[in-house]
């Protein structure tokens, strides 16, 4: 059994991919933190105790999707997600905290200085103003299937930069 | 390398699955296609994998990004971690212990990235610039919306106070009424629902609906269009009605109008030109004052006149509030308040309204997980100030309350030992009574997010002592809604939160509070709906000390997630209206200089000393009492 200590501390470590997990429903960053925040909440005031870090995130993951495919319907009426089904599917294969710890946060966050100031600003608009392909397009006058693929190549380019600098952290540490 | 990196690196994989991916986040599939997409997710392990790096790398870089905005070294990833933050929260340790803390850290990290500093009240959070809006060229007309109350369009299409109109667009008015100004000086009110277009800076198409016409003089050969009549204002006031049936009537209140009919007769309408040229051939039927008529599509015939169908302005009520704005914009402090009172638009500073002071406060049964305060990061030693004050991102939120109104006075003590528990809501005391005049008397503003009801939160309002003849008031839809274009975004603000049910004013200024930042995205309005003390049973002329208010929703429906679409009422500021009133706007633009009176009838008079003011109240009071 998990005290309320350990609920609140992974819930805490798991943030970034459990806001990503619901993201994945909402597709909205901002309101997948909220969902997150009501999500410690509930675990906070859930009199029972979660019987392992699993039995928590798989609680978690499922509170979180529900509200937000309620949210959407409340909002939309209607709301093109990914189903429970395949929710499921990849709630089994999300990846666990270790893997995007602040290291490779550290990591990112270098690799997106390094890239080209147009492509800065195509992350920019995208990932912090929300902005979707076809805004870009016509912002910047491009059709949106190149967009998309330049998109797909930042998103490459900055998985490899990741990695060959988490690879020359090691061998830093190990020196 | 990590798991989450991986897939990422290469070249190897089919570009399209990933833009697939980048398509599904935009919201772009189909529904077949987002069939066939999570399918291939389901089935085939390293698409999925490739899909959960994608989503989970995109969020990172969202976060990443919003260090670089907010350029915090303390929220770096390097000293991420519970420990720093945790020395903000000793308080809170007491109670829920380290598991509070926790949470309340985690809840401060992400708050730490829309900051520069918690504890920094005075800095404002920069946002990013917006995107340039692109789009189609519109076919802007000169005639604007000028004033509207509650209104709603249905579909894509919004209009707000000083939008212009496109000559090209059908508007279709689902909810409210709209006042629409042409450059003539003309002025339709369309009431919802109704179907309209603008063919020209000089003619109004009503296709269906509702509208009342003041061409004033200089405006003469204003048109209204219907689907089977042409009226053309000779200087007048006429209304115009259209049923679904396309049966028009017209109803001329003063002055002069010419109907033609049956435009089934012109054979084809091609342009402006030709159908001016065919509507001179018609039949010209003149319309006097007090004149009305029916077309129903096969002939025309007199119908009793109908004054009640002519709609001479818009209801009382708040139409709009200036504010002190940050450098980014985002409302501040009050500085004052128009409203339509009897008819007339008056301006009021924040000096003049009459402030309040709190009297009361008791919130639900369960602990409110929103909280009761808003405001900066530090509780002030004495909470009700953050009602009371002229800052609207300051408040007491969420008092008690339940869906029905009560049915006897509200109790603002609690005694224990004699049994005695006081009623769930807010007492409030206006430092100097408000005397009951035409229209909005109380004006109210709370902050909403659109998250929550678009029209405000529901409330009831009480007097504090009931005689017969008076009744709560319920509020279910403010003047200024989340649609209303007056409604100002407001800075950030902090909410406190208390681990226990809030019991009276003395537990809001002891209990422990747990301070909460929204996300940035979610940005809160200030929307404002005046209280009219008439419809609580108050005589005109009447002095009113106090009042109670409550939420009005079912708390059992009520939960503080954010999916929920109730929740309970969020004052920032309240305030009453003063009697007297320096500075007034009258219907025709001008202004003049005077006391209001009530009337005895709808409206209000100004008068221009004290003396007949108070000779005029006089009057009224005898009137009253032995008329």
């Amino acid at each position: 059994m998990l005290t309320r200590e350990e609920a609140t501390a992974i819930l805490l470590e798991e943030r970034l991919l459990l806001t990503s997990y619901i993201g994945v429903v909402v597709r909205n960053y901002h309101l997948s933190e909220d969902f997150f925040q009501d999500i410690c909440i509930q675990a906070l005031m859930k009199e029972e105790p979660f019987e392992s870090r699993e039995h928590l995130l798989n609680w978690a993951r499922i509170l979180g999707r529900h509200r937000a495919i309620n949210f959407l319907k409340s909002r939309e009426g209607r709301c093109l997600h990914l189903d429970e089904q395949t929710m499921e599917v990849l709630a089994e294969d999300w990846p666990k905290s270790e893997s995007w710890n602040p290291v490779t946060l550290t990591a990112l966050n270098q690799c997106l200085r390094k890239l080209t100031e147009n492509n800065r600003e195509i992350v920019r608009l995208r990932y912090l103003e929300g902005r979707t392909g076809s805004d870009l397009a016509r912002h910047f006058g491009r059709k949106l299937a190149t967009i998309y693929q330049a998109i797909s190549r930042i998103h490459k380019s900055l998985g490899e930069c990741i990695r060959i600098r988490l690879v020359n952290t090691e061998l830093g540490s190990h020196d | 390398m990590t798991d989450s990196t991986r897939h990422l690196q290469g070249n190897d994989e089919p570009p399209s699955f990933l833009e697939q991916v980048l398509q599904y986040q935009d919201g772009q599939l189909t529904e077949q296609e987002l069939e066939a997409f999570a399918s291939q997710i389901r089935i085939d392990p390293d698409l999925r994998r490739k899909f959960i790096d994608l989503e989970v790398q995109s969020a990172a870089i969202h976060e990443v990004l919003r260090w670089d905005i907010y350029n915090d070294p303390g929220v770096s990833p390097d000293n991420l971690g519970p420990v720093t933050t945790l020395s903000l929260l000793t308080g809170w340790t007491k109670r829920y212990g380290v598991a509070i803390s926790i949470i309340a850290a985690s809840l401060l990290i992400v708050l730490a990235f829309l900051i520069q500093s918690p504890l920094d009240r005075g800095k404002q959070v920069e946002l990013p610039a917006p995107l340039p809006p692109i789009g189609d060229p519109v076919l802007l007309s000169n005639v604007f919306l000028t004033e509207e109350h509650h209104a709603l369009f249905f579909g894509e299409v919004s209009l707000t106070t000083g939008s212009s109109l496109q000559t090209r667009q059908g508007y279709r008015l689902q909810r409210g009424i709209v006042k629409l100004t042409f450059p003539n000086a003309a002025s339709a009110i369309i009431e919802a629902p109704a179907l309209f277009r603008v063919i020209d800076d000089n003619c109004l198409m009503l296709v269906a609906g509702s509208c009342s016409v003041h061409a004033p003089h200089g405006a003469e050969g204003f048109r209204v269009e219907t689907p089977s009549t042409k009226v053309i204002d000779r200087g007048t006031r006429f209304s115009v009605k259209v049923n679904d049936g396309n049966e028009t009537e017209v109803h001329v209140i003063e002055g002069e109008a010419e109907l033609y009919p049956s435009l089934a007769q012109v054979p084809e309408r091609k342009s402006q030109e030709q159908w001016s040229d065919s509507a001179a051939t018609l039949k010209k039927i003149p319309l006097h004052k007090q004149q009305a008529i029916r077309v129903d599509g096969y002939r025309e015939h007199l119908i009793d006149f109908d004054s009640r169908t002519y709609v001479d302005q818009l209801p009382d009520r708040i139409v709009s509030y200036e504010a002190t704005r940050t450098s980014e914009g985002y409302a501040q402090d009050l500085v004052s308040v128009t409203a339509q009172r009897g008819g007339q638009v008056h301006t009021y500073s924040v000096e003049e309204l009459i402030p309040i002071e709190v009297t009361w406060f008791r919130g639900d049964t369960k602990p409110d997980s929103v909280g009761h305060l808003i405001g900066d990061y530090t509780r002030p030693v004495r909470p009700q100030e953050l009602l009371e004050d002229r800052k609207l991102y300051t408040g007491m939120i969420n008092p008690g309350g339940q869906a029905e109104p009560l049915d006897k006075d509200p109790i603002m003590e609690t005694n224990l030992q004699e049994g005695v528990t006081g009623t769930p809501g807010m007492g409030i005391r206006f430092r100097t009574p408000v005397v009951n005049g035409p229209g909005p008397d109380v004006v109210l503003f709370e902050i909403q997010s659109f998250l929550h009801p678009l029209d405000g939160d529901p409330f009831h309002v009480y007097p504090v002592h009931s005689r017969p003849g008076l009744k709560p008031l319920t509020v279910r839809r403010f003047d200024l809604t989340m649609n209303s274009k007056e409604s100002l975004e407001v800075v950030h603000f902090w909410r406190h939160r208390f681990s226990k049910p809030i019991e009276s004013l003395m537990e809001l200024e002891t209990e422990e509070t747990f301070p909460r930042m929204g996300t940035y995205e979610l940005r809160f309005r200030v929307l404002a709906v005046g209280i009219d003390l008439s419809e609580m049973g108050f005589a005109e002329g009447e002095q009113v000390q106090e009042l109670f208010i409550q939420h009005a929703i079912e708390e059992s429906l009520f939960q503080y997630v954010v999916t929920d679409p109730t929740s309970k009422v969020d004052p920032v500021f309240i305030a009453g209206f003063p009697e007297d009133k320096q500075t007034v706007q009258k219907g025709d633009g001008k202004t003049e200089r005077g006391w209001l009176v009530p009337a005895t009838t709808r409206g209000i008079h100004v008068v221009r000393n004290p003396l007949s003011a108070t000779l005029a109240h006089f009057a009224i009071w005898l009137l009253r009492n032995w008329g």
